[in-house]
């Protein structure tokens, strides 16, 4: 494969860091019991609440496998990754070099930036957007939140005009947030986060009526974001399995169904929170009651974008005596199409092939190092390969995001690398290519996984963390 | 031009359906578990398991029976929602139904229930469930035997029970029916969570994240174990399994995907429903995401599927959103041994997904989304689009005739088994 070459600067919009321990040294001293009892996480353990034990994402939550938040480095693919999975228990040997350090360390990121085409990037932390949302302490949230994104400045300093962060907030307490984001505008952070869920039945939108001079609880909350010009970052996740307040018939999250239904919500967790998000926001007039407001929407794919507006446009006419008086008269993708930007992933031919609907709006994001992660460079083969213009990659590999961030662009990566020099190992070449056709058939390839003896993962002890499932099979896929 | 069928358009089920249908000895059961009417001066009742049940329009207008040939959605828009207006009578009348099938241009129609689509995957009592399912499908059958063979009619079950609804598509079958409507969503079943797909899993992922255990009585996806042996005696009858999702406003978050969306639109002041956009795609992105991680397509490699109401946008995301993580996550290596590669299942299985006259990345995308895609009208719905809509956006796209062929009646054809006659 030809390497790529660029003359333009990439900027990530999306990645993540794997919320580092001494984010919880930013503590101060006095609240570290309290932060304690709130959110707290060492490499193989986490707690919310002080008495809740979840998945942190520390790597001893995955041994023996791989830590699936850092695997998704410069020149990996799920191939790879899955025969990794196949090879537990690694070794720790095995297991650190496909640890992506950049999780943790930003000269370490920079290092994997410059492999993987990325200029510029804006990093957003990874399991407290799970779990934060669930803290009930709102002293405890608050106190966190400033740690994080006072750790967050400092993180992002050690390499200048490369590293940008997105602000963490507790949402839970309105109030605490619209400070916080002032505060975390003057820290210089460009970007502050929300997810769109309803944990503790909050969901984070109660503005009241469009038609009343004052607001709901989270009025102040959008105001702040209008009054500092810091860009509301709406970012989604995984399902989590809390009970909901309303009973077992309620959801914090829509993803919630796709673990019912018996399958990973990592599916389409993302993409459904966000729909839910943007279809009210469009609909009920939120953007005309804050029309300085700048949007990001995040980790959510985008192919669904152009579809759903145009059935928002339609809703939107049929309901036009429904909706109140109050509104403009924007329509749906009118609004959206000023106030907000969507990110977009490598691999989204869709987005590509319907460039002309994301050229101003569309931000490229590698979501690295979560294990669907990519780098720029296959999002530049796969924008060239359908006719993306050239001049249009760049707004959407950097340009659009930069806009809404407003920040400079800087070019620190020209050439694609040559393939990495792995251990013997590291799964690669034709055998792994092999490998991978044969499971990618297991019921087409059944007779041959027998005779070579290779049986399935026990699914069981490789999500548990625990190497039970290891150690009684022999090869796996 | 080639003959258009409309592969999906409803009805709006009258009292008749209740006070004809339903034998005298059920018809309070009945009625008590489920019973919708409108009077001609717009006063509604809904039923549900005793009670009133939400309904599914907040204002007089009765949106789901409320648009006729030629109506735009601003024309809509500008009825007064606090006035009756008239509900369009093809809804329900066969003679009315053809006239505005001439208008619309359809030639043929696959026709799905509204209210019996929204209200009984919750009516409580199975045995009622089954009753009204019986006088659905009699009154649906009588129905379409009064068009002369252009709206072909689907058939609603019963699966609160598992047997009831077997027995029920036997039934069906041997009347005639030539498909079955099967909603994607969560049915109460009292199951033990290892008797479920993944089960063990979802037990575990729970018990990791410190949630609460399995209880009795669980929502029980329409996919999941429990029915596979249904869905596989609707391939054996050789019957299309259409999947087909309603708005899902009126239940729990737990039933469906919109009623998420509903209740929590309500905090930010919003005065209609929001679902409608979203619901129906998210419930097609669940009940494919189920099927791949389960293996149901190849399990099952003739049984004929029908994905409507949803679009057909959804598709690309929700392939490569299942490959991805079919690779990558120990839910991925499931019970069953399943292809990794869903795109390739995809396409060699005999399926199609309904598409909106409005539905514009159909038409950007033709070779990417139209292999498998058939136009469904939505009729009678406030949101409905023409035949000729339909053409005219994919044709102002360029879409080559042989193609627009295809997605308004070909595909269709195809998959239902349908002889089409000359063009109306």
């Amino acid at each position: 494969m030809e390497r790529l070459t660029k003359s333009f600067s990439v900027f990530d919009c999306d990645a993540h860091i794997n919320d580092p321990q001494p984010v919880w040294d930013y503590v101060p001293e006095g609240q570290k019991e309290l932060v304690r009892q709130t959110y707290w996480r060492n490499d193989n353990e986490a707690w919310l609440n002080g008495d809740t034990p979840v998945m942190g994402g520390g790597n001893g939550h995955f041994a023996p496998s791989y830590n699936p938040i850092c695997i998704a480095g410069p020149q990996m693919n799920k191939k790879i990754m899955r025969k990794l999975l196949s090879m537990a228990p690694l070794t720790e040997e095995q297991r650190a070099y496909v640890h992506h350090d950049g999780a943790l360390d930003p000269k370490a990121r920079i290092k994997e930036m410059d492999l993987m085409g990325i200029d510029q990037v804006l990093v957003i932390p990874t399991m407290v957007i799970m779990f934060l949302p669930f803290a009930r302490n709102l002293e405890g949230v608050d106190v966190f939140c400033q740690a994080y994104n006072n750790f967050l400045k400092d993180w992002c300093a050690e390499v200048p005009k490369r590293l940008y962060g997105a602000a963490l907030l507790p949402v839970q307490d309105p109030l605490r947030t619209a400070h916080e984001i002032k505060r975390a505008s003057d820290l210089g952070h460009p970007v502050g986060l929300i997810r769109p869920i309803d944990a503790q039945a909050k969901y984070p939108n109660q503005v009241g009526s469009a038609m009343m001079a004052g607001g709901g609880e989270y009025d102040a909350v959008f105001r702040a974001f209008e009054d500092t010009g810091m860009v509301l970052g709406m970012h989604t996740f995984p399902a989590p399995s809390f009970p909901h307040p309303l009973g077992p018939d309620y959801l914090a999250s829509p993803g919630e169904l796709f673990t019912r239904a018996g399958t990973d919500s990592q599916t389409f967790s993302f993409v459904h929170e966000m729909q839910v998000w943007l279809t009210q926001v469009l609909l009920s007039g939120f953007l005309d009651r804050y029309p300085r407001l700048k949007m990001a929407v995040f980790e959510s794919n985008a192919i669904w974008l152009p579809a759903m507006l145009d059935s928002c446009d339609r809703v939107f006419k049929l309901y036009a005596r429904e909706r109140g008086t109050s509104f403009s008269q924007r329509l749906p993708s009118e609004a959206f199409y000023e106030q907000c930007v969507i990110s977009f992933e490598s691999d989204e031919t869709g987005v590509f092939r319907q460039w002309e609907q994301f050229e101003n709006v569309g931000i490229w994001a590698s979501d690295a190092y979560h294990h669907d992660g990519a780098d720029s460079w296959s999002a530049m083969r796969n924008m060239t390969k359908v006719g993306v213009p050239q001049e249009v990659q760049e707004k959407l590999l950097g340009g659009n995001a930069r806009r809404w961030y407003g920040i400079e662009p800087e070019m620190f990566v020209t050439e694609e690398p040559p393939p990495i020099e792995r251990p013997d190992w590291f799964p690669q070449g034709a055998e792994l290519e092999e490998w991978a056709d044969m499971i990618a058939h297991p019921r087409e390839n059944a007779e041959k996984l027998r005779e070579l003896g290779v049986e399935r993962v026990n699914p069981a002890a490789v999500t548990a963390g625990r190497g039970g499932g290891a150690e009684q099979r022999g090869a796996s896929y | 031009m080639a003959p258009v069928i409309d592969v999906d358009s409803h009805v709006y089920e009258p009292p008749a359906l209740w006070n004809e249908y339903v034998p005298a000895e059920y018809r309070g059961l009945a009625k008590n578990a489920f019973f919708h009417e409108v009077d001609d001066a717009g006063n509604r009742l809904t039923v549900l398991n005793g009670a009133p049940a939400k309904e599914l329009n907040r204002r007089k207008l009765v949106r789901q029976a409320i648009w006729r040939p030629g109506m735009t959605p601003e024309q809509i828009g500008q009825l007064d929602p606090d006035e009756f207006h008239p509900l369009n009578p093809g809804a329900w009348d066969p003679t009315a139904r053809l006239a505005d099938m001439d208008a619309m241009g359809v030639d043929q129609a696959v026709v799905f229930p509204t209210l019996f689509a929204e209200y009984l995957p919750r009516v409580v009592d199975p045995t009622a469930a089954g009753v009204l399912a019986q006088a659905y499908n009699d009154w649906i059958w009588d129905f379409a035997a009064q068009t002369g063979g252009r709206v072909h009619p689907v058939a609603i079950l019963p699966l609160q029970s598992v047997l009831l609804a077997r027995r029920e598509l036997d039934r069906v079958a041997e009347k005639g029916f030539r498909s079955v409507v099967i909603r994607p969503a969560f049915y109460k079943m009292d199951v033990d969570p290892d008797e479920l797909f993944n089960g063990q899993m979802a037990r575990l992922q729970m018990a990791l994240q410190g949630a609460g255990s399995w209880g009795a009585n669980q929502p029980v996806f329409v996919e999941d174990k429990p029915f596979r042996g249904l869905w596989e005696h609707v391939d054996r009858l050789g019957m299309v399994a259409c999947v087909h999702p309603s708005l899902g406003i009126t239940g729990p978050d737990a039933v469906s995907s919109g009623a998420f969306a509903e209740r929590v639109a309500s905090r930010v002041g919003v005065q209609h429903t929001v679902a409608e956009p979203i619901a129906y795609m998210q419930d097609a992105d669940l009940f494919v995401t189920a099927a791949f991680f389960h293996g149901l397509l190849e399990d099952l490699p003739t049984l004929r599927l029908a994905i409507l109401h949803a679009g057909a946008t959804w598709v690309p995301l929700a392939l490569e959103k299942n490959e991805t993580y079919l690779w990558l996550t120990p839910y991925g290596m499931s019970e069953t041994s399943v292809c990794l590669e869903p795109e390739e299942v995809w396409d060699r299985h005999p399926l199609i997904v309904g598409f909106d006259g409005w539905e514009r990345p159909v038409a950007r995308m033709p070779d990417l989304l139209g292999e498998k895609a058939a136009w469904g009208s939505r009729y009678p719905h406030h949101d409905a689009s023409s035949a000729h809509e339909a053409r005219q956006m994919l044709e102002e796209h360029g879409v080559d005739q042989a193609m627009v062929d295809r997605l308004l009646g070909g595909n269709a054809a195809q998959l239902f088994g349908l002889e089409v006659p000359a063009p109306v």
